[in-house]
């Protein structure tokens, strides 16, 4: 959080740049493009208990005065194959265009393979299942301070193994139902490195600073270890949007995903394919 | 005439003559035996004898060697003259306040014989046969009105040149026989003199300044003054800025800025109007090194870049050479900014104050004893003491910095200098006490400048640079943050100026510095982690020897090399990589960062690394006012800074070279012409550039947040030519000047190691592909004009207009949604460009009274909209690309008086 926290101080020298200056909004003039595909995909994997569905979404680029949402795509074969041989075809979901699940739980193994054939090009994305780092203690601090729904914010207690770099997410249940962000767009990107304290006993908020959860409730957590690709992938997407121009910022740059185009490399896809493995604690609040 | 040739003649007594003889004659020993001879009693009875053959006779009498100029009409009268017993330097005052002379007697013992008022032009050197010349020319150079060292001032006796050191110091060779000395420097008027020599002279040379007023626009240089356009010196790539120069250009709000001045120079760019932070021929920003008396100042700026911390006042001329250093500055690509402050009048206590609409300023200044001087300046903005008292009384908002200067000069002996110079400034900025973030630099230095021997000028300087940022976020106990970083430096360099016949000079030093950088540290809240990450230790050390050979018929040769070297000291801890530390999968065309299979702990020195910096420079005279010139230079830099975006910030991380990080080298090529044509200077430039090493970091990674800097850096080459040309006419009401470059600047980073199997095939990679690409600086047209006139009346104008090529910048191509937020596809790195830039400033300076003035200025006059950066963001209307300026027409107004 630190270094969300510098982000925000540039923030706060542009807006000190802006509060004297100016802008304007100019039409956008970029040329036409062939639409790429972009993958969003994503397979869960049990540590301890429990699981989740896997998914994988597909659509496409699309212009950028484009207001009218993404391009679905629904007319693709998508396939998650692990190196013990097991295969899983992932069907699409009616009345959700664009978006593929697989009905079966996948099993743990070492390597998994996504394989997605649309219009004569196959991609394809291969990622690692990353190791589980079980969590020692859940522990809750109580919030009172302004700005933050009162009750008490949960920490995960668990030691990061070294060496390696490992990329955590966390979700948070109460009584069963998930803690949404209130900026939900934000919690499907937010991915946290261990750059800063790899190999080293960690305590980490689950990252709902304005939720409290009230006396009592029972408190659910997910700590997810998100394969390295796609772990990185998912901490640059944030930066990408801070890389805006802007002098206090980076130029901007595209990010690439670990998704590519085994036909037709130079028609490149863009997204992620993420394999996670999940651990699980449950406590309730004193 | 032939009467006043010989008064200029040697003058001195046996006595005098025979003590100079000897090689063992001190300094000293001349000032002593100059206070004897001017109490020697003397009679004599003179009729109808020119004043010069007085003066003649009576120095005889006394055995007293002087300096006078031979041409000074007065002295050409026919006189009658009787003394009776009376002392020597009585007699000689009487003669000299008759024909309207004074007679000075400097502490140094020099004996000058000149008009009541100012110097005369030059005389034609008088043709007298060398008798010796193994006499010597100690002393010091200094301002006649507030007896400051003036340094870097050009010397020529006999039409040989020399250079008096930073402090002021020379040691020059000499004939026996009258001798014509000249004597310029920047924003003086020139001296011209002649001396009569029989032997090791010590003088005290005092120059008159230009007047300097409040006002920005008093220039009334000749074509004599040292300036940039010095057909006569080698040197390629140097500008100057005189402190008169700099108050002629419009000032942003009002706030007079030396960084923001040197703008108007050619090949010297901001990055934003934001920003004071500069571009030197189209290089990084972290290439520059900017020096305080010596002291590194690691991060110039204040609020965010938007001004310098360089105060106005407080500092002398700034001299910038652009790529082509002198072998004894070293440590950066682009250029060095040797930045000198004032040290302070050594006659008289004064002082000036400003008050301007984003801070105060004010200066003191005076004399310490009857040998040294102090200056203290102090600056503070208070834009948060308006927003508490005005705008809302309930904040506890803090938005301010100030700035501390000070140096006290001792003249140590009667050829040496001790100086200790300071600077301290902060910026503090935050909504209340616990939330809000602080950074500033320290610098310090200790100089000694001695003329040690007749033939030996030492300057030996300790400096220490510092800078330091932290931020304090207690938002609430979930996420309360604290930061700090910090460089710090010490150095300890030495110079020695031996100075050889024939107008040689041979610079030889070195320097040992050690260097120190916190990288950041993060304390969490509640200490539930406390993250520290490794500090970075290097010790760097460089010799160097520069000669300067003048063979005649025009042709000078100036050669210098530099040896530096660097290595990082423990205890630190080394990486092993399984495979390389960073690596590039054309595959998915991204970079993958390293694993990490083992580590070490070192102490001691590692990761050694040092080269040879050559230096060269031609100069053929064409004729007294023009010649041809070529330089070729190579530089070493050892510091990294990892900047976030375009513009340094306070948070940037500065990264020495070490194990996995190679040191950048640049090599530069530069041919010009410089001419004088009466009151107009100009000369052209054109320079070739290539760059290796250069640092850069992949995409989309956060510089604070690497542990293990080497799987985040990349490092590329640049590329980088232009064309300077340069346009100066001073008057005595006023000047104007213009600078325009054409440049185009360029670099690449292609990946040092591919991961994957398509890179058999011939695939490359790295940042944009790993193609060549503009710098983010790149401006392919810059023109800035300057001009300054004063009125018959009280008021005085200045105007800057500035003309550039866009910025360039890296457009849009197609959008998509990853993880619910929406991203933008773009095209080729920099490939597109922002709108072109212009903007006329105006300045005008009403005096008030003698020693006060009102200025008002208009920046942006015109109120033009100048993209200085353009993004892309999510607006109600869906994703929009929106152009930013930082001001549009921005007026000021100050008001400053002396005191």
């Amino acid at each position: 959080m630190a270094l969300l926290n510098l982000r925000h101080l540039r923030r706060l020298a542009m807006v000190c740049v802006i509060s004297v200056g100016c802008e304007r909004i100019v039409p956008i003039d970029s040329a036409p493009s062939d639409p790429l595909l972009v993958v969003q995909a994503r397979v869960d994997v049990a540590a301890n208990r429990g699981s989740a569905p896997s998914f994988v979404r597909l659509a496409l680029t699309s212009a950028l005065n484009n207001n009218a949402g993404d391009l679905p795509v629904s007319d693709a074969l998508v396939q998650v194959s692990d190196d013990s041989g097991r295969m899983h075809t992932f069907a699409g979901l009616p009345g959700r265009p664009g978006l593929y699940a697989s009905s079966a739980t996948l099993a743990k193994a070492a390597l998994y393979r996504l394989r997605i054939t649309w219009r004569g090009d196959q991609y394809e994305a291969v990622e690692r299942l990353p190791r589980a780092m079980p969590i020692d203690q859940l522990s809750f601090v109580r919030v009172d301070g302004a700005g933050n729904v009162p009750g008490s914010t949960v920490a995960v207690h668990f030691t990061d193994l070294a060496p390696g770099a490992d990329f955590y997410q966390w979700e948070q249940y109460t009584n069963g139902s998930p803690v949404a962000m209130p900026d939900s767009l934000f919690f499907d990107a937010f991915v946290r490195s261990d750059s800063l304290f790899n190999g080293e006993s960690v305590s980490e908020y689950v990252p709902y600073p304005y939720v409290g959860t009230e006396r009592g409730a029972q408190v659910r957590v997910r700590q997810a270890t998100v394969s390295p690709g796609a772990g990185a992938y998912l901490a640059i997407l944030l930066r990408q949007r801070g890389a805006s121009g802007e002098p206090f910022a980076r130029a901007p740059f595209n990010v690439r995903g670990n998704v590519i185009n085994r036909t037709t490399p130079a028609r490149r896809a863009l997204g992620v394919f993420a394999v996670r493995h999940v651990w699980e604690a449950t406590a309730r609040v004193p | 005439m032939r009467a006043a040739c010989l008064l200029a003649l040697v003058l001195p007594v046996s006595a005098l003559a025979q003590g100079a003889a000897s090689a063992s004659l001190r300094a000293f020993d001349v000032a002593r035996d100059t206070s004897a001879a001017l109490q020697r009693r003397i009679s004599l009875d003179l009729r109808g004898l020119p004043r010069a053959a007085v003066v003649d006779s009576i120095a005889r009498r006394a055995g007293l060697s002087y300096t006078a100029d031979a041409t000074l009409p007065a002295l050409a009268t026919s006189i009658s003259f009787r003394a009776t017993n009376e002392a020597a330097g009585i007699a000689l005052a009487r003669l000299a306040r008759e024909a309207g002379l004074e007679l000075l007697v400097a502490t140094s013992g020099s004996v000058v014989l000149r008009p009541m008022t100012r110097t005369l032009p030059p005389p034609a050197p008088p043709a007298v046969e060398l008798e010796r010349t193994n006499w010597r020319l100690t002393g010091r150079v200094r301002n006649a009105r507030t007896l400051e060292p003036v340094g870097d001032a050009r010397l020529s006796v006999a039409g040989v040149p020399y250079t008096a050191n930073a402090a002021g110091l020379f040691s020059i060779p000499a004939s026996s026989g009258p001798l014509t000395m000249r004597v310029r420097a920047m924003g003086f008027a020139p001296h011209d003199t002649t001396l009569a020599v029989a032997g090791h002279l010590t003088l005290d040379l005092q120059l008159d300044p230009r007047p300097i007023g409040l006002a920005p626009v008093q220039v009334t240089d000749t074509p004599d003054v040292l300036s940039d356009v010095d057909p006569g010196a080698v040197a390629m790539g140097v500008s100057r800025l005189a402190p008169r120069e700099r108050r002629a250009a419009p000032a942003l709000l009002g706030e007079p800025d030396p960084m923001r001045d040197l703008t108007t120079l050619t090949g010297i760019g901001t990055a934003t109007d934001a920003s004071t932070a500069v571009s030197v021929r189209g290089g990084r920003t972290d290439g520059n090194l900017l020096l305080l008396d010596g002291a590194p100042i690691y991060n110039p700026s204040h609020v965010f870049g938007l001004l310098s911390t360089l105060h106005s006042e407080a500092t002398d001329v700034i001299t910038v050479y652009k790529g082509t250093a002198p072998a004894r500055f070293g440590g950066r690509l682009s250029s060095v900014i040797d930045v000198r402050q004032r040290d302070g009048n050594g006659r008289d206590v004064e002082g000036s104050t400003s008050i301007g609409l984003l801070s105060s300023r004010g200066l003191i200044e005076g004399p310490v004893g009857s040998r040294g001087s102090f200056m203290v300046a102090a600056r503070r903005s208070y834009a948060d003491l308006l927003f508490r008292n005005v705008v809302d009384r309930d904040e506890e908002t803090i938005a301010y910095f100030y700035d501390l200067n000070g140096k006290v000069t001792w003249r140590a002996g009667r050829t040496g200098t001790l100086s200790a110079s300071g600077y301290l400034g902060r910026d503090q900025f935050g909504f209340d006490v616990r939330n809000g973030a602080s950074w500033g630099n320290t610098a310090g230095a200790l100089r000694w400048s001695q003329v040690v021997s007749r033939r030996l000028l030492s300057t030996v300087t300790l400096s220490r640079g510092a800078y330091d940022f932290g931020f304090l976020l207690d938002a609430g106990p979930e996420d309360p943050v604290k930061w700090k970083a910090a460089i710090t430096s010490t150095d300890l360099r030495v110079e020695q100026q031996l100075t050889l016949r024939g107008g040689r000079t041979l610079d030889f030093g070195g320097e040992l510095a050690l260097l120190k950088v916190e990288p950041g540290a993060d304390v969490f809240g509640l200490d539930l982690n406390k993250l520290k990450r490794e500090r970075r230790q290097g010790r760097s050390a460089a010799l160097y020897a520069s000669h300067e050979i003048d063979f005649g018929d025009g042709l000078a040769l100036q050669l210098g090399l530099r040896w530096a070297g660097f290595e990082r000291v423990g205890p630190a801890t080394l990486y092993t990589y399984r495979g390389p530390p960073l690596g590039f999968d054309p595959a998915i065309g991204q970079y993958v960062q390293g694993q990490v299979v083992d580590s070490t702990s070192v102490r001691g020195g590692f990761a050694g690394t040092g080269g040879l910096e050559p230096r060269l420079g031609l100069r053929y005279t064409l004729d007294s006012a023009s010649s041809l010139k070529i330089s070729a230079t190579r530089h070493r830099q050892y510091l990294h800074l990892g900047s976030a975006g375009a513009v340094p910030l306070p948070t940037d991380v500065f990264e020495p070279t070490g194990p996995w990080i190679r040191p950048m080298t640049g090599d530069q090529v530069s041919l010009g012409y410089a001419r004088r044509m009466g009151l107009l200077e100009w000369s052209v430039e054109g320079w070739l550039r290539r760059s290796r090493n250069l640092v850069e970091y992949i995409d989309g990674v956060e510089v604070a947040e690497a542990r293990q800097v080497e799987t985040v850096i990349e490092q590329g080459e640049g590329r980088a030519r232009g064309l300077e040309m340069f346009l100066r006419r001073r008057g005595s009401r006023g000047a104007w000047w213009v600078s325009y470059t054409l440049s185009r600047a360029e670099e690449r980073f292609r990946a040092r190691s591919l991961l994957s199997d398509l890179a058999a095939s011939g695939q490359s990679g790295g940042l944009n592909d790993g193609r060549w690409f503009p710098a983010q600086l790149d401006r392919t047209h810059q023109l800035s004009a300057t001009g300054t006139w004063k009125t018959q009346g009280r008021w005085e104008l200045g105007a800057t207009f500035t003309a550039t090529s866009g910025l360039p910048t890296t457009l849009p191509l197609t959008r998509y949604v990853v993880g619910g937020l929406v991203l933008t596809e773009y095209q080729s790195r920099f490939g597109g460009r922002l709108p072109a830039y212009h903007r006329l400033d105006l300045g005008f300076t009403r005096r008030m009274r003698e020693r006060a003035a009102l200025q008002f200025g208009i920046v942006n006059a015109y109120h033009r909209f100048n993209a200085q950066f353009a993004g892309v963001r999510l607006g109600p209307n869906g994703l929009e690309q929106v152009q930013y300026s930082i001001f549009r027409a921005a007026p000021s107004v100050s008001y400053a008086w002396h005191f």
